[in-house]
């Protein structure tokens, strides 16, 4: 009612206000307010953004107009994001283990930075001396992935180089991508938004997932009248625009794509100019799909044939400005999720749309030439978000990664590499880098991950938050964060590519360093000088951007540099180029090199993997004011959105005899239980499945905030079903009861906790 | 003359609340108590439904219930329309907390009444709000009403239809909430069905 | 079904002190009355009550003093430097003070008395009424209706007529009697009202009624205590009504900080 939540409006984090005071003039009533251009590093999108500094500190930043990326705009996390930078539970000084204390108990000492390196050096030279450089695996997250899970492992002589928003996220959607068009989907998906008519959107959560400029495109699509169908076992918030929701069964989105593309064959309505011109393989495609007709997936999908139907006449009215955009975290359910990627790319390619106004652009990252050093003995194959993902290691002396085999792709995945630590098979794996890496809260099977880092000789965790795997490592390197450090260059592709700058608005507030300096420094005491042949970071970035006539000094006053780019095959054409990378150089609706590995050549519907009866289907996905686990300390963004519920049907809740906000456990297939957490009673989700927001359920006291609120929807993974094409790691094959029981466990509001921070 | 107005196109509101926290840093609203927040409410059964995601914070009236309760003057409506908080004058008597019904005020640690101010200071610099300069989804319009040209008058203008909360009490708010998801217009305090 | 991120203010904005301060101005306001009277029939005791009066009301300013997140800003300076005769507030601070003034000089028999009465009697109006008013104005907040502005004023009444009572004020007994079944009757069309009005109005009373309902009659029940036990009990003929009067004003009072919007 209204008078709830009074707890929380009555406890302020400033103490008791000084009574003879006036009231303080804020921030930009102040003289001596200055500003600095950087990129936003909340979350993978790295908007443009300019930081307001004032009394030392960063008040507010804003998104400025010249950066394609914010053009002015920052989602929530952009906004509430810098007060992470000044938790006062951050990691401060580089520790290591104390000597002789169990991984896990969190035992430390404080040690100089030269002291860290040593140790790691010494570690990571009798690892090699012992089981050979690629024992040392090394994992990556954020901008500074480029420096500890590409540029370190490849100078270093280690394939083992391994990125979670590859095989845990991405990976599906770029090996389909690279075999049906031979190039990737860019890290900012290229939906050619500002001109489609007509948007399909597959358990794509647009306004959940507050991507800035994807948002922004999306509402200003739908301003202009497009129109949005929205396929997904929940009414995500962009069901709550569309035209059309279609409550798909879980794990059968396959099938409706494969049902659209019967549609648009046998009616004849798929666009016969562009598929004779650009594609190869549309016979066997017609051949192949006769089957998936739309009764047979209206079975299957529980959505009516009729609605099938209507769907795709109505896609191909609108073609080629109708589009099935490609969503970002792709691993859902395994052996199914590069067949539904190609599917999905498939049904766009008969529409016409692929590189043509109102589908898909090309885009590709501007170039600027990289600091002249001496060839990498490596290059591994960590994939990235940006495409990549083919990267092939020939020619290596070094044994070839740790989960070759086991799958067809090339881009390692990540948690594939876990279980050699355990094994010592195909050869032992000893030593881990974790570069911003939440090891908990990305990697499924929790239990096992922790098992093996009980099993390394070396493990060191770089991080800016005392999370919880951090707290295993034997040495913990802090990190500044963006607002407080220098980082490589932002080279994006886009539509419009473009190049953009970081430069510290202060100095570190602690004594923590960027992935730059630790990069460095560490290759310096591994031997490995030559491969870091710069001074320092502004001498760097300065000769990069000398390679295109500028300087870091003139990015200072500009923040982003826009380049032209090549959005569309006439483009292309008028250079007489071709954008498409295939063997063939059109794009592969059938895939010979699929059909010479002994994959299916076209896609197939995988029928759905069943859970035992009597429970849901675990789905996840995000909070608009959360990143992956990385947020939740943040009191800012805590208050907004403090802790996760468990969405599940209000007619089986009703049989459960569970009541909205009511506080349940989480109980999985194989008994690990998790919570308590809020049941979230909803009319907005079907009845096979329940779904909980991603990051949240950490279990660690030394983050007060994110401490014990919500439950983690990743240590309720406690299996997952491999991808054999990408490499995937199928997520959400994972099913869960409630429990009825849990105690409220009386969270103590953001506002205190966030004063007892700052007062220790 | 100038009548400053904000209006949110609720057709295009995701609920994310870039707005709320946008202001959050920029009028450094202390933690536990907001100027700006995000109701967002599911209407209708499944698989019939709907979501109005609404932003709400002070509406500027044009009738500002607020305004006339207050004992030292301290609450007053600016020439442009922002209703303002002289704060030196604040006493913390709370008569005007109460007589907003929209629950727009609250009071600080430090002892005095506050709210959305429309980014006055920003406002007098010519630019936009905090909130409508960094929403997303481009759903916030703001500026002066008197003008036809302004882009507030044009969203308007353009809206399928146009509603303010609570408009029994006469407050006649200067934020105007358009094309609201549900046919029956806001979900208000007996709430409705699609 | 609703979720938010960030909360309205949608909160108690007033606490116990201010309940306090309720209580101490029913009893201000009705001693103001009390020696406004007694000094226009040039009662013996005026000076007696005007004393009580300043007593009172002083008591009551320093509780206004203490509750006030800006006691120490000292910025009630403005109540008095500016003019805002639609603030309820405003002008009972102008009431009370004026209140005060007059019964000092009442007090000291002093002056040109005409203008003292005057005083009193335009202090009483303003001090006995502006508690109700200051609640009525909300018309955003269903429990606080116009029935106030006269249950606010009799319960205040009862307050100090009860307490005189006890005092063994002769006067006194004829006038509470009636004062406290008018208070009662006033407290049963209130609830009667709410019950039977708007939608909003009645939505309201189910709120007021579910919290607060047993304190609710408990306290109209003790305002009819006096008619009845006011020969045989005089000490809880007195006791009973004010306890029940203040009672009633604080559930009000406290209940009504609600608004049923959006919900
Ligand atoms: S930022 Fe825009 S889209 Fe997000 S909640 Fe605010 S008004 Fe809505
Ligand atoms: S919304 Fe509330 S605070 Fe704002 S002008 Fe209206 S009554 Fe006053
Ligand atoms: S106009 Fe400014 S103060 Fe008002 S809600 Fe928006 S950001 Fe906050």
């Amino acid at each position: 009612m209204a008078l709830g939540g009074s707890a929380q409006a009555q406890l302020f984090p400033d103490g008791f206000p000084n009574p003879f005071r006036a009231p303080p003039g804020k921030w930009f009533t102040k003289d001596d307010v200055t500003t600095s251009y950087n990129y936003c590093e909340i979350c993978f999108w790295k908007c443009g953004i300019q930081a307001s500094v004032q009394g030392g500190k960063v008040r507010k930043v804003d998104g400025y107009e010249s950066n394609p990326k914010s053009r002015g705009m920052l989602c929530p996390r952009g906004q509430g994001g810098v007060a992470t930078t000044y938790d006062p539970d951050r990691l401060k000084k580089p520790l290591i283990r104390v000597e002789g204390s169990e991984r896990g108990s969190g035992q430390y000492r404080e040690a100089s930075w030269d002291e860290a390196y040593d140790y790691i050096a010494e570690k990571m030279n009798q690892i090699k001396f012992e089981h050979g450089s690629e024992s040392v695996a090394f994992f990556g997250h954020g901008t500074g992935d480029a420096w500890f899970a590409s540029y370190l492992p490849g100078a270093w002589g280690s394939p083992n180089a391994a990125k979670p928003s590859v095989s845990l996220c991405t990976g599906p959607r770029e090996t389909a991508s690279q075999y049906t068009f031979g190039r990737g989907i860019s890290g900012h998906e290229q939906i050619d938004w500002d001109e489609t008519d007509y948007i399909v959107l597959i358990g794509h959560h647009i306004g959940e997932d507050t991507h800035n400029t994807q948002l922004q495109d999306f509402a200003l699509a739908l301003k202009r009248g497009a129109k949005l169908v929205v396929v997904d076992p929940r009414f995500s918030v962009a069901a709550s625009k569309a035209n059309d929701w279609l409550p798909i069964k879980p794990a059968t989105d396959t099938a409706l794509l494969l049902a659209w593309a019967n549609v648009l064959v046998e009616e004849g309505l798929y666009d016969a100019e562009y598929v004779d011109k650009y594609t190869v393989g549309f016979e066997q495609l017609a051949a192949h799909v006769a089957q998936y007709t739309p009764e047979w997936a209206a079975e299957i999908t529980e959505i009516p044939a009729d609605t099938i139907r209507r769907i795709a006449r109505e896609m191909a009215a609108h073609a080629p400005r109708a589009v099935l955009p490609v969503n970002r975290h792709t691993v859902w359910y395994g052996p199914d999720d590069m067949h539904r990627m190609r599917s999905l790319y498939i049904v766009n390619v008969l529409l016409g749309n692929y590189g043509m106004p109102g589908g898909y652009y090309f885009c590709d990252a501007p170039v600027v030439e990289a600091y002249p050093h001496p060839a990498l003995p490596l290059s591994p194959a960590s994939g990235g978000c940006g495409g990549g993902s083919t990267d092939v290691v020939t020619d290596s002396p070094f044994r070839p990664a740790a989960d070759r085999g086991k799958f067809f792709g090339t881009a390692t995945a990540v948690q594939e590499l876990i279980e050699p630590m355990l094994t010592g098979e195909p050869y032992p794996i000893k030593g881990l880098f974790s570069y911003g890496v939440n090891l908990f809260h990305s990697i499924p099977m929790v239990e096992r991950t922790k098992q093996a880092l009980k099993e390394l000789d070396l493990y060191v965790a770089i991080d800016i938050l005392p999370m919880e795997h951090v707290m295993w490592a034997d040495v913990i390197l802090p990190e500044s964060t963006y607002l407080e450090r220098y980082d490589d260059l932002l080279l994006q592709a886009y539509k419009t590519p473009f190049i953009s700058a970081r430069f510290p608005a202060h100095p570190p507030l602690y004594d923590t360093r960027g992935a730059f300096d630790m990069a460095k420094q560490l290759g310096e005491r591994l031997g490995l000088g030559e491969y870091f042949p710069w001074e320092n970071v502004e001498e760097y970035l300065d000769r990069r951007l000398s390679s295109i006539g500028s300087s870091l000094e003139a990015l200072k006053d500009q923040g982003t540099i826009v380049r032209r780019g090549r959005p569309y095959f006439a483009d292309w054409e008028r250079l007489n180029r071709n954008p498409i990378g295939t063997p063939s150089g059109k794009i592969e609706i059938y895939s010979e090199r699929f059909a010479e590995a002994g994959l299916d050549p076209l896609p197939v519907f995988v029928p759905p993997i069943e859970g035992p009866s009597g429970m849901y289907r675990l789905l996840y996905g995000r909070s608009p004011v959360h990143t992956f686990a990385r947020t939740h300390n943040n009191p800012i963004l805590m208050e907004a959105h403090g802790e996760n519920g468990v969405w599940i049907s209000t007619s089986e809740a009703a049989g459960l005899g569970i009541r909205h906000n009511e506080y349940v456990y989480l109980e999985n297939q194989d008994g690990v239980r998790e919570g308590p957490v809020r049941a979230y009673v909803t009319e907005r989700i079907r009845n096979d499945c329940v779904y909980l927001v991603h990051g949240f359920g950490h279990k660690t006291p030394l983050m007060r905030i994110a401490n014990g609120r919500g439950a983690s929807d990743n240590y309720l993974q406690t299996r997952y079903d491999l991808d054999p094409v990408s490499g995937g790691a199928g997520l959400r094959n994972n099913w869960v009861k409630l429990v009825k029981g849990a105690p409220d466990p009386q969270h103590p509001p953001v506002a205190w906790l966030a004063r007892e921070g700052s007062r220790a | 003359m100038t009548r400053l107005a904000m209006a949110i196109d609720l057709a295009s509101c995701v609920g994310c609340a870039a707005c709320s926290i946008a202001c959050k840093m920029e009028n450094e609203v202390p933690l536990g108590v907001n100027r700006l927040w995000i109701r967002n409410t599911t209407v209708g059964t499944f698989p019939n439904l709907t979501v109005e995601h609404r932003p709400e914070q002070c509406l500027h009236c044009e009738n500002p219930p607020c305004v006339p309760v207050c004992p030292t003057g301290c609450c007053f409506v600016r020439d442009d329309g922002i209703v303002d908080i002289d704060v030196k004058k604040c006493i913390g008597c709370s008569a005007c907390i109460a007589a907003c019904p929209y629950d727009a005020r609250h009071m600080l640690p430090q002892g005095y009444v506050s709210k959305c101010d429309f980014c006055k200071h920003r406002v007098d610099e010519g630019r936009m709000p905090a909130c409508v300069e960094t929403c997303p989804t481009l759903c916030r319009t703001f500026g002066d009403l008197d003008d036809p040209n302004s882009p507030v008058s044009i969203a308007i203008r353009e809206a399928r239809r146009v509603d303010v909360l609570r408009p029994g009490l006469g407050t006649e708010p200067n934020l105007y909430y358009l094309n609201t998801p549900a046919a029956f217009g806001l979900v208000g305090e007996t709430g409705g069905t699609l | 079904m609703t979720e938010f991120y960030g909360l309205p203010f949608s909160v108690h904005f007033w606490h116990w002190p201010t309940l306090i301060h309720f209580a101490l101005v029913a009893l201000a306001g009705g001693m103001v009355l009390v020696t406004a009277i007694a000094s226009i029939k040039g009662h013996p005791k005026t000076r007696t009550y005007a004393l009580i009066t300043m007593v009172l009301i002083v008591l009551d300013l320093i509780t206004l003093w203490v509750e006030s997140p800006s006691r120490f800003r000292f910025t009630h300076v403005w109540l008095f430097l500016t003019i805002t005769p639609t603030a309820p507030i405003w002008l009972g601070a102008w009431g009370l003070i004026i209140s005060l003034g007059s019964s000092f000089f009442v007090w000291l028999d002093k002056g040109p008395k005409m203008l003292w009465n005057a005083g009193l009697v335009v202090g009483a109006a303003l001090a006995l009424t502006y508690p109700g008013l200051a609640l009525a104005v909300n018309v955003n907040r269903p429990l606080w209706t116009p029935v106030l502005l006269v249950l606010f004023p009799l319960t205040g009444m009862v307050t100090v007529l009860g307490l005189a009572h006890l005092f063994k004020q002769a006067w006194a007994a004829r006038w509470l009697v009636t004062v406290s079944i008018a208070s009662a009757v006033m407290g049963i069309v209130y609830l009667f009202a709410l019950a039977t009005g708007s939608a909003e109005a009645r939505q309201a009373f189910e709120y007021l009624w579910s919290h607060d309902g047993l304190w609710l009659s408990v306290g109209i029940a003790a305002l009819l205590v006096a008619p009845v036990l006011i020969r045989r009990l005089p000490l809880l003929a007195g006791l009973v009504p004010i306890l029940g009067a203040t009672l009633v004003r604080s559930l009000i009072v406290e209940a009504g900080q609600a608004q049923f919007f959006g919900f």
